[in-house]
C-alpha cells in the first residue's frame, strides 16, 4: 500500500504542532525557490506527497527542471540524495544493490552487500519507462515496501525515503510505459508545464551568472527524525465520517461498472484502486495541516483530487479521440460530487 | 445542542402554524358557508373541510419529522452558513478512536477560538416561522367569522340563566310589566299577570330578548302617536292606586270620565259624566278609557277614527252594562278603582292585542257602529298624525228643539244588545297565543314603518 510503512511511531510529546508543520513546509518552498523558478504548485504538491508518505511521478519534457526539483528538495531537507538515470539495460540489481565479493585485510574473501542507488532518502527515478519492467519492478517494490531483497536477504530502505520518477511524453519509441499497476504506486503525479516568459528570464538570469543560489537546509539537525515527525502528524489529521464518505463516492464513481456518471462510463475503462482513496486522505491531511487545520476539509480533498487520482484512470480510445483527459474527467466529478458534501 | 434545539423548535411551531391555521380557516369556512348551503352540501363540505385539514397537519408533522436536526443535522446546518472548514461536523461525528488522537484537544480548542465568528448569530433560524403570518391570519378570519357582531350602540341582550334570575331579586321588579307579553309567550294569560312557568327550557333567553323588546317597545311608544294621543287627552288624572299594571290606565281613565260616557257605578268617587266634554274627547279623537281584561265590549273599539262620530247617548245603556263595564267605569270614576289587570293602549292601526280593550270600556260595551268609518293607515307621506275617535254608537234618542247642540244627555250602550257572543270571542282573542310575527309587526307599527 502507498506509503503505509512511511512512517515510524512518535510519542507524543514529540509530536510537532501544526504550525510548525506549516513553517517546516513554508520554509521549504522558499528554500527550493530559490534555484527552481517557477513551478510552486507542483513544487508543492511534491512537498505535500513527501510529507504524506507518497511518492511522485513527475511528468514533462526534458531540460523543464525535473532534476534540479528533486536535488533541491534533498539539499533543503538535508536528507541523502541520489539519482538513476533509467536506460534499457537497467538491471534490478543495478538500483538495489548487490552482493560483491570482497577481500579483507587478512586476504579473506567474503560476499558483502553493497546498497544500491535505493538507499538513500531521496531518490530520483529519471525516465523510468525506459527501463524494463523488471527493473521498474523493483523499484515499485521498493517504493512500496521500504526494503529490497538481495540474494535472499532483506535489507530495509532508509526513512523517510521519497522516490521521484520522471516520465518524458514526447520520446515514447523504446520506451515502456508502467502499467497501470504500477502508476497506482504513485500518491501523486504531477505535470511540469513550460515556465512563462518572466519565469524563463529569471532562470537564465539566475543560472548563467557568475554566482549560483545556494540552498540552506531547513533541518540542521536530525532531519530525519524531525521529518518523521511531521509525517506522523500528517497522519494523527482527524478526518470526519462524512469527508471519508465523500472520499469514498469520489473514488467510487469513477469506476465505470458502478458509477453513476455518464460522462465516466463513457470515457473511461477502468477506475480508481482503493490506493486512491488513500492517497486523496493522505494528501488532504496534509493539505489540512497547510492551511492551519488538524481536520480534513472537504475543500482539502478537491484540492488534491486531480494529482491523486487523474493517473489511476485510464481512459478509453473514444476518450482520447474526442481529446478528453482523465484530468478533465476528475474535474468533472469534483464538481458533480459537491452534492455528495452535504 | 442549541442550534439543534433552535432548529427542532422552529420546526414545531411551524407544523402547528399549519395544522392550527388550517383549522381555524376550516372553521372560518364552515361558519360562514353554513347559512348558505343546504344541510346536506354542507355535510360534505364539511367532512371535505375536515379532510383538508388532516392532510394538512399530517404534512405538517411529517415535514416537521423530516426537519428534525439532531447533532449532525445542526452541525451541517452551521457549515452551510458559517465557514467553519468542517471543524464542527468533525467534533460532531468524530468517532471515539478518532477522539483519542492527539489533535483532538487542538481540534477542540481550534472550533472554540472560531466559536466568536458564529455564536451570537441565529445562522438563519427565523425566532417565528414563516408561516406564523398564515396562523394569524386564520385567527383573524375564524374571530371574524364565528363571533357574534352587534350593531354599534346596540348592547347585546342580556344572556341570564334562569337560575340567574331566581336567584337575583332585582329581576322581580320587572316582572308584572313582563307579566302580558311574558305569560303570553310562556303560555299563561294574557292580561291577568300570569308570566308563566318560567321554567321553559330557553324561557332565559326568551325572557331577556322580551326585556330588550319590552324596552324598545316603552322607548318607541312614548314616541309614538299613541303616546301623543294619551298626553293630549290627560286632563289631569291621576293614577290609580292600588298600583295598576299600567300607568297609562290611570292617564285614560279620566280621560274616559271626562268623557261623561255612560252611566257608572262608580259615582261616588268620580265625577258626574260631562257631555261638553265629551264632545271634546271625541273631537281630539282620543281619551278612550281603558277596562279592565275583562271587559269584553272593548276588543274592537280600539280602532281609531280620525275623529269621526259622536256620542249618540247610548251610554246610558251603558250604565247597566255588565260587570266589565263596571270596571272601566270605576276607573273613570276618579282613578281610584284598581284595575283587575294591565291593559295596553289601542294601537294607532286599531289592531287590538290581547291586553286591549278599554276603547269603548267607558260606553260599557262595543258593537259595530263604534267601528271608525276609515282606519287611519300610516302608509307612506309624512309623519301622521293619528287621531282616535272614539264612536259611541248609543245614541238613539232624537235631538229635538231644545237641544242646543244636539247632543245626547246621556248616552246609551247597546253592548248588551250585541250578544254575548263579541265577549265570548274578545275572550278568545285574548286567550290566543301570540304569533311570533306579531312581535315584528308591533315594532313596526312603533317604529311607524309601513
Amino acid at each position: 500500500m502507498t506509503a503505509s510503512t512511511s512512517t515510524a511511531p512518535v510519542a507524543a510529546a514529540e509530536l510537532p504542532s501544526p504550525q510548525e508543520f506549516a513553517d517546516t513546509f513554508a520554509a521549504l518552498e522558499r528554500e527550493i525557490g530559490k534555484v527552481v523558478v517557477g513551478h510552486r504548485e507542483a513544487l508543492r504538491r511534491i512537498l505535500v506527497a513527501f510529507f504524506a508518505g507518497g511518492h511522485v511521478l513527475i511528468e514533462g519534457v526534458p531540460g523543464i527542471g525535473k532534476t534540479l526539483i528533486v536535488r533541491s528538495l534533498g539539499e533543503a531537507l538535508n536528507l541523502s540524495f541520489s539519482r538513476v538515470q533509467f536506460t534499457i539495460d537497467l538491471m534490478p540489481a543495478d538500483i538495489t544493490g548487490t552482493r560483491m565479493l570482497e577481500e579483507g585485510d587478512s586476504g579473506r574473501r567474503t560476499m558483502v552487500f553493497v546498497p544500491g542507488p535505493l538507499f538513500a532518502h531521496i531518490v530520483l527515478a529519471d525516465e523510468i519507462n525506459r527501463a524494463t519492467p523488471k527493473t521498474q519492478s523493483a523499484l515499485l517494490e521498493a517504493m512500496a515496501e521500504l526494503q529490497v531483497t538481495v540474494a535472499g536477504k532483506t535489507h530495509a530502505l532508509h526513512t523517510p525515503f521519497f522516490v521521484l520518477a520522471t516520465l518524458n511524453p514526447i520520446e515514447m519509441e523504446g520506451t515502456y510505459p508502467l502499467p497501470e499497476a504500477q502508476l497506482d504506486r504513485f500518491l501523486f503525479k504531477v505535470p511540469l508545464s513550460y515556465p512563462e516568459v518572466e519565469e524563463l528570464r529569471q532562470i537564465v538570469r539566475g543560472t548563467t551568472g557568475a554566482q549560483m543560489a545556494r540552498i540552506s537546509p531547513v533541518f540542521e539537525f536530525e532531519p530525519a527524525r524531525r521529518i518523521n515527525a511531521l509525517r506522523h502528524l500528517v497522519r494523527e489529521v482527524i478526518v470526519a465520517p462524512q469527508v471519508e464518505d465523500y472520499v469514498a463516492a469520489l473514488v467510487r464513481e469513477t469506476i465505470p461498472e458502478v458509477t453513476t456518471d455518464a460522462r465516466v462510463k463513457q470515457y473511461v475503462s477502468f477506475g480508481s484502486s482503493p490506493r486512491g482513496a488513500q492517497a486523496l486522505i493522505l494528501g488532504a491531511k496534509a493539505i489540512a495541516l497547510l492551511r492551519g487545520r488538524v481536520n480534513v476539509a472537504f475543500s482539502d480533498v478537491e484540492e488534491i483530487a486531480v494529482p491523486a487520482l487523474a493517473h489511476r484512470l485510464v481512459v478509453n480510445f473514444a476518450a482520447e479521440t474526442e481529446g478528453v483527459t482523465a484530468r478533465s474527467i476528475v474535474d468533472h466529478l469534483v464538481e458533480a460530487g459537491k452534492k455528495w458534501q452535504r | 445542542m442549541r442550534v439543534a434545539a433552535r432548529l427542532n423548535r422552529v420546526a414545531v411551531e411551524r407544523a402547528l402554524f399549519w395544522g392550527l391555521g388550517s383549522a381555524l380557516f376550516a372553521l372560518a369556512a364552515a361558519a360562514s358557508l353554513a347559512g348558505r348551503l343546504s344541510p346536506a352540501a354542507f355535510r360534505q363540505t364539511a367532512v371535505a373541510l375536515v379532510v383538508a385539514v388532516v392532510a394538512i397537519a399530517t404534512a405538517a408533522w411529517l415535514a416537521a419529522r423530516r426537519r428534525w436536526a439532531r447533532e449532525v443535522g445542526a452541525a451541517r446546518w452551521v457549515e452551510a452558513r458559517v465557514p467553519l472548514d468542517e471543524r464542527l461536523l468533525t467534533l460532531v461525528t468524530a468517532s471515539p478512536a478518532v477522539r483519542e488522537s492527539h489533535l483532538w484537544s487542538m481540534l477542540v480548542s481550534d472550533n472554540r477560538a472560531h466559536l466568536g465568528r458564529w455564536a451570537g448569530s441565529r445562522l438563519g433560524i427565523p425566532r417565528v416561522p414563516g408561516n406564523a403570518a398564515y396562523a394569524v391570519l386564520a385567527l383573524a378570519a375564524a374571530l371574524a367569522s364565528l363571533v357574534p357582531r352587534w350593531e354599534p350602540g346596540e348592547p347585546p341582550p342580556e344572556m341570564a340563566s334562569t337560575a340567574d334570575r331566581d336567584a337575583d331579586p332585582s329581576h322581580e321588579v320587572d316582572q308584572p310589566n313582563l307579566a302580558a307579553v311574558g305569560g303570553t309567550l310562556n303560555g299563561g294569560q294574557a292580561g291577568t299577570g300570569d308570566r308563566g312557568d318560567g321554567k321553559h327550557p330557553q324561557g332565559a333567553t326568551v325572557v331577556a330578548a322580551i326585556e330588550g323588546m319590552r324596552a324598545d317597545l316603552a322607548r318607541r311608544f312614548d314616541e309614538s302617536i299613541a303616546a301623543a294621543v294619551l298626553n293630549a287627552g290627560t286632563g289631569g288624572g291621576e293614577p290609580p292606586e292600588g298600583g295598576s299594571d299600567d300607568v297609562q290606565l290611570a292617564k285614560r281613565a279620566p280621560n274616559a270620565e271626562r268623557g261623561g260616557i255612560g252611566q257608572t257605578k262608580g259615582e261616588a268617587g268620580g265625577r258626574p259624566p260631562d257631555a261638553s266634554l265629551a264632545r271634546l274627547e271625541q273631537g281630539d279623537g282620543s281619551g278612550q278609557p281603558v277596562l279592565a281584561p275583562e271587559a269584553v265590549g272593548g276588543t274592537g273599539a280600539g280602532k281609531p277614527t280620525r275623529g269621526a262620530g259622536s256620542p249618540d247617548g247610548s251610554a246610558k245603556e251603558g250604565g247597566k252594562g255588565n260587570d266589565q263595564a263596571d270596571g272601566g267605569n270605576k276607573a273613570m270614576a276618579g282613578g281610584r278603582g284598581k284595575p283587575d289587570g294591565p291593559t295596553v293602549a289601542s294601537k294607532a292601526d286599531g289592531e287590538a292585542n290581547g291586553g286591549t280593550g278599554g276603547a269603548g270600556a267607558g260606553a260599557g260595551k262595543a258593537s259595530a257602529a263604534l267601528l271608525a268609518a276609515k282606519p287611519l293607515t300610516l302608509a307612506g307621506g309624512a309623519r301622521q298624525t293619528a287621531r282616535f275617535a272614539l264612536t259611541i254608537g248609543a245614541g238613539t234618542r232624537e235631538v229635538g228643539p231644545g237641544d242646543q247642540d244636539g247632543v245626547p244627555t246621556q248616552a246609551r250602550s247597546h253592548i248588551a244588545d250585541v250578544a254575548r257572543g263579541a265577549q265570548a270571542a274578545d275572550r278568545s282573542v285574548r286567550h290566543e297565543e301570540i304569533p311570533p310575527e306579531y312581535e315584528a309587526i308591533v315594532k313596526r307599527i312603533f317604529a311607524r314603518e309601513p
